[in-house]
């Protein structure tokens, strides 16, 4: 017999206890507010339990690992590009975001997990640039770099929300190193994020829960997928405000900063 | 994740309910400087139930905050 809290319990029982302190030890993301992709850190992922509608919360790396890549090494030069041997530079290959229209045609490195290892991403808020081009004071026409301005965006009244994503085990082949990577499917910018996002006019596939649940736990056929893909998450129930351009590096990163030269975003209410 | 909140005689606690690695937990938020708070059901020794905090060190607080969770399942039913 041990003592957890005081209380007495079983050996199994304290062991258990002891496994859930470690598990949780390792469940970091809620304490860190912005977590940007590309420093490939770890995210809360809601990850379907096989055989069962059920699923478990569990830290993945963002930055889907294809099976091809074999060692950290080759990962590496995959994500930051390399210089080979005849001195010729291969820029970096990113996989945070999986285009979700394009994720299953064939001989694409996301079409099995698209297909058989789905998952959701919880965020608390995501950011994206608005690029302004203003008129140059000379000439009058817009200046060809555009000043970019940093946007949090997030789901109104909702602590967090879910983003679709899939994911792929990995492991390097010479440490035998293994780790659980995912990409966020990404789709077309709805309203809101049309004038956010503007130089890409994409966003991440935000899902209501009833699509969530079913992203995550439904078998699901090859025409389901593509039209969840397409999903647009009411612009509406968005949130979108300016950030300060450090906010990376923020101690509070969502905390709003006014910029006085920033034309409004252009949302008509609906009637 | 299964989020809710739980409306106590003068706080308004926030929850998430999910599993980790299988186990059933609970993070509980404070609205005021109080840590946030995880905890679970635990099996005594002697075969009963109790709350408890996971990592160890907060277990009134647990057995408190559960008694709220199990009222919120119960009144959901």
């Amino acid at each position: 017999m041990c003592y957890y809290n005081g209380q007495l319990v079983t050996r199994t029982e304290f062991l258990r206890l002891k496994e859930i302190e470690k598990a949780l030890a390792g469940y970091d993301f809620l304490k860190d507010p912005v977590q940007s992709g590309f420093d490939y850190s770890n995210s809360a992922v809601l990850r379907k339990v096989p055989g069962r509608k059920d699923f478990d919360l569990v830290q993945m790396e963002w930055g889907f690992l294809p099976a091809y890549i074999k060692t950290r090494e080759d990962a590496q030069k995959m994500r930051r590009g390399y210089k080979d041997s005849q001195g010729r530079f291969h820029p970096p290959i990113t996989t945070l975001n999986a285009i979700g229209e394009e994720m299953l045609h064939p001989g694409k490195i996301y079409r099995d997990a698209a297909l058989h290892r789905r998952c959701l991403v919880l965020s608390s808020g995501f950011y994206e640039w608005r690029h302004v081009f203003p008129a140059n004071k000379r000439t009058g026409e817009p200046v060809k770099n555009p000043i970019k301005y940093p946007y949090h965006i997030g789901i109104k009244h909702k602590d967090y929300f879910y983003l679709a994503g899939i994911w792929q085990p990995w492991t390097d082949r010479n440490t035998g190193e293994h780790v659980d990577t995912f990409a966020i499917v990404t789709t077309r910018a709805n309203p809101l994020m049309e004038q956010v996002h503007n130089s890409k006019k994409r966003m991440p596939l935000v899902l209501n829960e009833e699509l969530a649940y079913e992203w995550l736990l439904e078998d699901l056929s090859e025409k389901r997928i593509n039209e969840i893909v397409h999903y647009s998450f009411p612009w509406q129930e968005m949130e979108a405000y300016t950030v300060a351009k450090d906010f990376l590096s923020a101690p509070d990163p969502e905390n709003p900063f006014h910029y006085g030269d920033l034309p409004a975003l252009d949302l008509q209410p609906v009637k | 994740m299964e989020m809710f909140e739980l409306h106590t005689a003068n706080q308004v606690l926030k929850v998430e309910a999910f599993t980790l690695s299988g186990h059933r937990l609970f993070r509980i938020t404070f609205p005021d400087k109080t840590l946030p708070l995880v905890i679970t059901r635990a099996t005594h020794a002697n075969g009963g139930l109790f709350w408890t905090s996971v990592p160890e060190g907060r277990q009134a607080l647990s057995e408190q905050t559960g008694l709220f969770i199990e009222s919120y399942y119960k009144i959901k039913k």
